[in-house]
């Protein structure tokens, strides 16, 4: 047996069950593997047999579940997740809400349930437990049922006989519907029983064989896995479920950083936005996208709610794929990345972090603790993906873009492409082309073409060499249109696609 | 429910009914195969696969598998008491390989264990030689190689080379169509019970539960009594489960007959993915001979269609594609030859329509080059050939010989022009797409469809030939 020792902030020992809410009861877990996930343990431990498997990885959102937490202000706050790959030990402290636990007294139907039926949102009837959940997680958060964002409300669900029609509908009906009182009681006890729960203990759950380590702040968790290198960090688990449910590895332990107090912040300093290790792709998002809306469309194509709720920005970039979506955006914006071992920190620029295909500048005993995103840049900031399905899908091609002007003059660029090569890479020929040209058309078209330069892309089921180039090509004109003012339709969205023929 | 016209109209089929499980979809307590409370001592099975699109087999040593801690047993070819197939009627698809594979992932054996994590565990364990072969994977290797299933199937009717040579114009092209998975969102799954006696019970994901009992039956060397098979609902099938659902079922049936315990096969989404057959892609060329007017005088049609490594239902799914061929149009003269290909690929099944798409597809491409051709709206050519409105002894019959009645395609077709305002939105559309720069808009037109005037076995030879049919 090979469990990691975790002495906690008070120098007691570590606590060795679980505890948290499911439908409304408090459950203490012990003497489970650390590698269960929720939608197993909920079928096959409680069950709950509502929350379906169709994929195991995240992506059809058939066991979508609602996790609720209390914010600083003692409010609820409530996020989907998909069951089949959050792990146990991520539940610790929290509310777990399936589509078992949603009807109120008298077994009456939630009116999420309810509009799903009188709008004939279900066929064969697998996939809607998760599509009443997605549902049910944006009613409970009082947003997402209007029809500008619907369709992200539920886009990790799949659906293969109904259409989407009916079920945007039912959606839709939603919005204006008021929670009924017994919902509102329930709420309360909730909150009252989330606070009875909360705890900083740091907590390990083992079944002997896998082990599951939740510490609480930043010396234990530093130290912890200085001292067990091999161990596996884990934050949101979008990539590390599918270790288990898809490749069978053996995760004998595993640290999980979402339960690190200093780690679940957004730091604002004077020129940098920093991102800790257990902020969520959405939490990112609603911070960076409100500052730039670009990479808002972007961080709504990459990942479904129930996917940004759980992946966190710095997973995105630790796992370094050359197709995340993440890092040409946030090299384009000029981001630093900053790695830690035990209390050595150092700080690089994003784009060096990533050496070759599956190789990053990460030593043993360190982690990405953190990536800095300039505050101050980014006027001309635009990030563009092409993907052969529209939502959730693997970019064949993605760009980030940036650049100052001064004068009528380019005096700096920053174009970064996934895709294009092994690892998120720039696209040097092609900045310095652009270098002191003028500010106008003409200037990206003949850039344009150094892309042939910078890369010499693959061939695969996303898009042929030929292929890419064409479009990362496509790209960086395009980038010009739209800065020097000319009307470029943006097909991402339906009401422009549809003025354009009236 | 409002009607079309926007009246309200009274009667059943204008009412909205609730589906009548709907109440349990929306709570979760509709209940599907692997949601079924099993007993505790219920076994779960994992399909040991091919790793090679095409191999002989030389030795298999399951010894380590066997002998791994929770797996109960491991199940091969030779431990099946009847017939080793799976197929819904030709008797060429195995439950599990023997001597030779042929597609990636075929079922070569089966773990029974405890539980699935031990299954996956022990999997990986298993010694299998193999002796790779040379591999017919696409369309074009198979029409090469003439990696057939069977020979052409054959519909002729008319003068096809007399009337081509005469046509003022000519054209020849080609349409590639891709295959496609099913994507229920509940994997293949079945859960199996041994009774008492030679009873069993298998509850099912199926489209097909009598198939279900009968292959289950063949291979256990039961009486199709012996077996009841329980389907109380689907989460999706689209085809994928007309005949797919037989080696699963079977395999558990088998597992609970030779351990005695309950088992559960349920195909994990990858799996699903490498196990079980899609759409046939198809490749359709084409010849056709037409006048100034539009007016297509013959076709000569060539589906290729890739089958996988064995029948499954593509015999069926070839005839009804030939039976669409034409699509709503008379062409006097056309010959259509079906090639059903072999490839060491998944046996590809039925799917949503069972080849009628892709039959009307390849005439809706004839159209479209013939249009082009002749630079006019597509819809001209379309009505220029429409099956008519009456039909005689030479016109409004079908190439395999049954005649069109009540033909209302042109109907239907003015009628929509003038509610959906054709013409000027065409006109729109070209005015946009001439004055934008980047951007050309999307196009606007109509396509038709003819939908089963028959069932393809009624040929009436006095005016077509077919062959190889059926």
């Amino acid at each position: 047996m090979d469990t990691l020792p975790i002495v906690g902030a008070d120098g007691g020992d570590v606590r060795n069950y679980l505890t948290f809410i499911l439908n409304g009861k408090t459950q203490r877990v012990d003497n489970i593997a650390g590698d269960m996930t929720l939608l197993k343990w909920l079928r096959n431990q409680k069950s709950l047999v509502g929350s379906k498997e169709g994929c195991a990885e995240g992506d059809c959102g058939a066991c979508t579940v609602a996790i609720v937490k209390t914010d600083d202000t003692g409010n609820l706050t409530w996020r989907s997740v998909n069951a089949c790959i959050v792990f146990m030990g991520m539940l610790e402290g929290c509310a777990v809400i399936t589509v078992e636990g949603l009807n109120g007294p008298d077994s009456e139907l939630h009116p999420c349930q309810k509009a799903l039926i009188d709008f004939h949102g279900s066929q064969c009837g697998f996939c809607t437990p998760g599509f009443v959940m997605s549902l049910f997680t944006a009613w409970s958060n009082k947003h997402g049922l209007m029809a500008e964002d619907i369709d992200d409300t539920l886009a990790g669900n799949l659906c293969r006989c109904t259409g989407y029609r009916p079920i945007v509908e039912a959606g839709l009906s939603l919005k204006n519907a008021k929670q009924p009182q017994w919902e509102l009681d329930r709420n309360e006890i909730l909150k009252k029983e989330l606070l009875k729960i909360k705890s900083s203990e740091p907590v390990e759950i083992t079944n002997g064989k896998n082990s599951f380590s939740v510490p609480t702040n930043y010396e234990d968790f530093s130290t912890t896995y200085a001292d067990q290198p091999s161990s596996t960090i884990v934050s949101g688990a979008t990539d590390i479920g599918l270790w288990v449910t898809k490749q069978n590895r053996n995760l004998s332990n595993m640290i999980w950083t979402g339960r690190v107090k200093e780690f679940s912040k957004i730091d604002q300093q004077e020129d940098f936005i920093i991102i800790r290790p257990a902020v969520t792709h959405q939490e990112a998002m609603e911070k960076l996208g409100s500052k730039w809306p670009t990479i808002n469309a972007l961080w709504k194509r990459f990942g479904s709610v129930q996917v940004r709720n759980s992946g966190t920005v710095c997973g995105n970039l630790a796992n370094g794929s050359p197709i995340g979506d993440l890092p040409p955006a946030l090299i384009a914006l000029g981001s630093l990345i900053e790695l830690t071992n035990r209390n050595k920190k150092r700080k690089l620029p994003l784009e060096e972090f990533f050496i070759e295909y599956g190789r990053q500048d990460r030593h043993s005993g360190e982690y990405v603790s953190g990536v800095f995103v300039p505050n101050k840049s980014g006027n001309n900031f635009r990030c563009y993906k092409l993907s052969k399905r529209f939502d959730q899908d693997i970019s064949a091609v993605m760009m980030g873009a940036n650049l100052s002007v001064e004068k009528t003059k380019i005096t700096k660029a920053t174009i970064c492409f996934g895709g294009m090569a092994g690892t998120p890479k720039r696209a040097t020929e092609v900045e310095k082309a652009l270098l002191d040209q003028p500010f106008e058309p003409q200037s990206f078209i003949k850039a344009s073409k150094n892309i042939n330069k910078d890369f010499d892309p693959l061939t695969d089921v996303r898009g042929s060499a030929d292929y890419r180039r064409k479009a990362a090509q496509n790209l960086v004109m395009k980038y010009g249109y739209e800065l020097t003012g000319s009307f470029v339709p943006n097909l991402a969205d339906r009401n422009q696609v549809e003025n354009l023929v009236s | 429910m409002k009607d079309t016209d926007g009246s309200a109209k009274e009667g059943i089929v204008h009412k909205a009914i609730r589906h009548d499980s709907a109440h349990k979809h929306v709570s979760g307590a509709a209940k599907y195969v692997d949601d079924i409370a099993v007993p505790p001592n219920t076994l779960e099975i994992l399909l040991g696969q091919s790793k090679f699109a095409h191999a002989k087999i030389l030795s298999m040593d399951l010894s380590q598998v066997e002998n791994f801690p929770g797996v109960i047993k491991v199940l091969t070819a030779a431990d099946i008491p009847g017939t080793n197939d799976c197929s819904p009627f030709a008797g060429d698809d195995p439950i599990f390989a023997e001597n030779v594979v042929s597609y990636l992932g075929q079922s070569v054996f089966a773990v029974v264990a405890e539980d699935i994590k031990t299954a996956r565990n022990a999997i990986e364990l298993a010694e299998i030689k193999y002796e790779e072969l040379p591999a017919v994977i696409n369309i074009d290797q198979a029409l090469e190689t003439g990696n057939v299933l069977g020979p052409p199937a054959v519909i002729e009717c008319g003068k096809v080379d007399q009337a081509l040579a005469k046509s003022k114009n000519k054209l020849e092209g080609k349409i590639i169509l891709g295959g496609q998975e099913h994507f229920y969102l509940e994997g293949q799954a079945a859960f199996a019970i041994a009774g008492e006696d030679t009873d069993i019970v298998v509850h099912c994901s199926t489209q097909h539960p009598t198939e279900i009992q009968h292959k289950v039956a063949m291979a256990l060397g039961l009486s199709n009594h012996d077996v009841t098979v329980i389907t109380r609902r689907m989460g999706g099938g689209f085809g994928g489960k007309e005949s797919q659902g037989n080696l699963p079922a079977i395999v558990a049936a088998l597992a609970a007959k030779l351990t005695g315990r309950p088992a559960k096969l349920i195909y994990d989404r990858d799996d699903d993915f490498i196990l079980t057959g899609k759409r046939h892609d198809f490749q359709i060329s084409y010849k056709v001979g037409f006048e100034d007017n539009g007016l297509i005088n013959s076709v000569i049609v060539d589906q290729a269609m890739r089958c996988g490594m064995s029948w499954d239902l593509s015999e069926a799914i070839a005839a009804r594609a030939m039976c669409h061929a034409e699509n709503s149009y008379f062409i006097k003269n056309m010959r259509i030859t079906s090639h059903r290909l072999k490839t060491n690929t998944q046996s590809n099944t039925a799917f949503r329509g069972f080849g009628g798409p892709q039959g009307i597809v390849g005439m809706e491409r004839v159209i479209d080059h013939v249009a082009h051709h002749l630079n006019v709206d597509p819809l001209l050519v379309r009505e220029r050939n429409f099956y008519p409105h009456k039909t005689s002894a030479t016109h409004g019959i079908t190439p395999y010989g049954q005649t069109v009645h009540d033909c209302i395609i042109q109907d239907i077709i003015s009628e929509l022009k003038k509610t959906s305002d054709y013409a000027d939105r065409r006109k729109d559309i070209e005015k946009f797409n001439k004055n934008s720069e980047f951007f050309k808009t999307r196009d606007f037109s109509y396509s038709c469809k003819v939908w089963d005037f028959l069932q393809c076995k009624l040929f009436k030879p006095s005016r077509c030939t077919a062959t190889c049919l059926q």
